[in-house]
């Protein structure tokens, strides 16, 4: 990596592997937190069942050593042997306990030791007491040396119980204590470890957010901006997204040069060419009023054709400009209600064919979204051509409605009783200067349609045409719904 | 009564175009002087009476009728000179050209032009056009008293 490389600079997936990276690590690192905290709540419960066990056992080996004794204390009053039974089970039991004891505690060893003097100083009560069962019956002082001796054993041996109980209680609190401070301790870097993977994962999330959807956003805008010709907005970075406004820009320079070069195209069209033709018509018209009167009949048509030649270009002229316009109109996206749109359109067109009986009839027409003067545009041809292709009837008949298509768009109709169209030509209806009537049955220039469909392009809308030769045409332009549905 | 007659000025390169324009006035029968000016240069010489122009005959024009592509200066720029000046912008100045184009209507206006004419191809509408160009602006049209040219009293 580059050292000037920026955080812009990296691609994607890199990006997007630290924005994962942060929140991933802390949530494994609580993870194992609380593993950890697991296995030592588990210990803990095992090193508490193992005191509990030492304890019992000791209590169990005491009970049978005190048991022993007072056998022992009792047979020597009575000499009944039946009465050693407890005695003699505390010297089968025993053995067995304290090996158990000696396994229990073979890690700790003080314990080990206080288990060893166990054995060792039960040993010598057992000798002991042997030798008083053996001795023959003696009563008073005799006695009370040799019992006196055994009851000091069997003190040292409760002593000895009693230290190793207190012992194994203590480690018992000992191991409680660091158990909770190890809780305590597991709960904050749990804690920490939680607050560090959020705020992680907000970081992250911001930090991606400014860092490629506003630079994305960006590149939207300029889409937008390419549209109204404004500047663009730079996107810093060379990630995917800095490529992509680079390319985009790029590709939006060379549509600007394009469309500069088309500006001009028919910026000269407009004037260099209607120049000349101007002054065909001009002097042809300078040459008819200083020699019409001398020249036949035949000279004074070819001089009016060479007028209405000039005349017709012009108007060539004018209508491609017209329709060039329209592609490179700014169009404007507002409410527009087709009925006050079409109402001085229709008084425009019924002035121009005066003496005409033309009947109108209007359905309801929902409202629209687009450039009121676009729509207008479109709306004049399409009554302009039923008005013109009605001409052969008595009665001209009109009908304009609308009807909702799926996918939020209003359809226009424009229906007329006229000349109709064969269907087998309706794919050249709206392209430029395609004309299906000779120019002395219908006037025209053959751009009309094609203009409409502009219009309709320009707004994402569509056109359509269906027609029955001699009965009739219907002319169909959509726009975007004002009513969106959700 | 005596009437002050201003001269109607032509700045047009094309010669066949300012032929037309001379001949429509001609037809129209307007009694203003009609002086023909072919480049931006030549035109604010004339008006601000320096250069070539420098001993002409005192008094602004009724009317400047100015084509927007000329040499040296074109109409936008001479239009810019003169509305921009305290001394020459009252004077009428009407667009006569061949472009259609918005871009051009709009900066015209915006310059402060007094009218924006597209020539018509017809020469009949062409005719029509000058004629009522003509009429309003040294006719029925009054500026402001100024120096106007001598010697052209009726």
């Amino acid at each position: 990596m580059a050292p000037w490389l920026t955080w812009a600079d990296l691609s994607l997936r890199r990006k997007g592997l630290f924005v994962v990276a942060i929140p991933v690590i802390a949530i494994s690192l609580w993870f194992v937190v609380l593993i950890l905290a697991a296995r030592q709540g588990r210990e803990a419960q095992q090193s508490r069942a193992h005191s509990l066990q030492v304890t019992s056992e000791l209590e169990q080996a005491l009970r049978h050593m005190v048991d022993a004794q007072s056998a022992i204390s009792a047979f020597l009053v009575g000499r009944n042997t039946d009465w050693l039974a407890p005695y003699r089970e505390a010297h089968a039991a025993l053995p067995a306990r304290i090996t158990r004891l000696k396994g229990l505690v073979a890690d700790d060893s003080v314990q080990l030791d206080g288990v060893s003097r166990l054995a060792r100083d039960w040993a010598e009560w057992e000798s002991a007491a042997a030798r008083l069962i053996e001795t023959p019956a003696a009563v008073g002082p005799a006695m009370t040396g040799p019992l006196s001796a055994l009851l000091d054993k069997m003190q040292r041996l409760r002593g000895t119980i009693d230290a190793m109980q207190r012992r194994e209680q203590d480690l018992l609190a000992e191991r409680n204590r660091a158990l909770i401070a190890a809780t305590r301790r597991f709960a904050w870097f749990a804690l920490g470890s939680l607050v560090i993977g959020l705020l992680g994962a907000f970081a992250g999330s911001w930090v991606y957010s400014k860092g490629v959807v506003r630079r994305i956003e960006t590149v939207r805008r300029n889409a937008d901006r390419l549209l109204t010709s404004e500047p663009f907005e730079p996107v810093p970075g060379r990630d995917e997204v800095g490529r992509l406004a680079t390319q985009f820009e790029q590709a939006a320079a060379m549509l600007r040069e394009r469309t500069a070069e088309l500006e001009a195209f028919t910026y000269s069209v407009s004037h260099d060419l209607r120049a000349p033709l101007r002054h065909v018509a001009g002097f042809g018209e300078l040459l008819r009023q200083r020699a019409g009167d001398q020249l036949d009949s035949e000279s004074r048509r070819y001089i009016a054709t060479i007028a209405a030649s000039a005349e017709r270009m012009g108007k060539l002229i004018d209508d491609l400009l017209a329709l060039s316009r329209v592609g490179r109109a700014e169009i404007q996206r507002v409410r527009v209600s087709l009925p006050k749109v079409l109402e001085p359109v229709i008084d425009e067109q019924r002035a121009a064919a005066s003496g005409r009986d033309l009947q109108f009839r209007i359905g309801d027409l929902p409202d629209v979204m687009g450039d009121p003067s676009l729509i207008r545009l479109a709306l004049t041809n399409l009554v302009a051509n039923a008005i013109k292709y009605t001409r052969p009837r008595a009665v001209a008949t009109i009908e304009i409605g609308a009807r909702t298509l799926p996918g939020d768009q209003v359809e226009v109709s424009v229906t007329d009783n006229g000349v109709g169209f064969d269907m087998s030509y309706v794919d050249r209806l709206f392209g430029v200067f395609q004309r299906l009537h000779r120019v002395d049955e219908f006037e025209g220039t053959g751009i009309g349609l094609a203009i409409v469909k502009r219009v309709a392009m320009r707004h994402g809308g569509s056109v359509r045409a269906s027609g029955d030769l001699g009965r009739g045409a219907t002319f169909s332009v959509s726009f975007p719904s004002a009513e969106v549905r959700g | 009564m005596m009437t002050l007659i201003r001269r109607i000025v032509i700045v047009e390169d094309d010669p066949h175009d300012l032929e037309l324009t001379i001949a429509a006035l001609a037809q129209n029968r307007l009694a203003n002087e009609v002086v023909a000016l072919r480049d931006g240069v030549e035109a604010l010489d004339y008006l601000y009476q320096r250069g070539n122009h420098a001993l002409r005959h005192g008094g602004d024009p009724a009317i400047v009728l100015l084509d927007l592509k000329l040499p040296k200066i074109d109409g936008l720029g001479v239009l810019r000179a003169l509305k921009g000046d305290e001394r020459m912008k009252h004077i009428p100045i009407v667009m006569l050209t061949s472009s259609r184009e918005e871009r051009d209507l709009i900066e015209s206006y915006r310059l402060g032009v007094n009218a924006y004419v597209v020539k018509p191809v017809d020469f009949a509408s062409f005719i029509d056009a000058v004629k009522q160009i003509g009429s309003f602006w040294a006719v029925i049209n009054q500026v402001p008293p100024g120096p106007a040219a001598p010697g052209t009293y009726d």
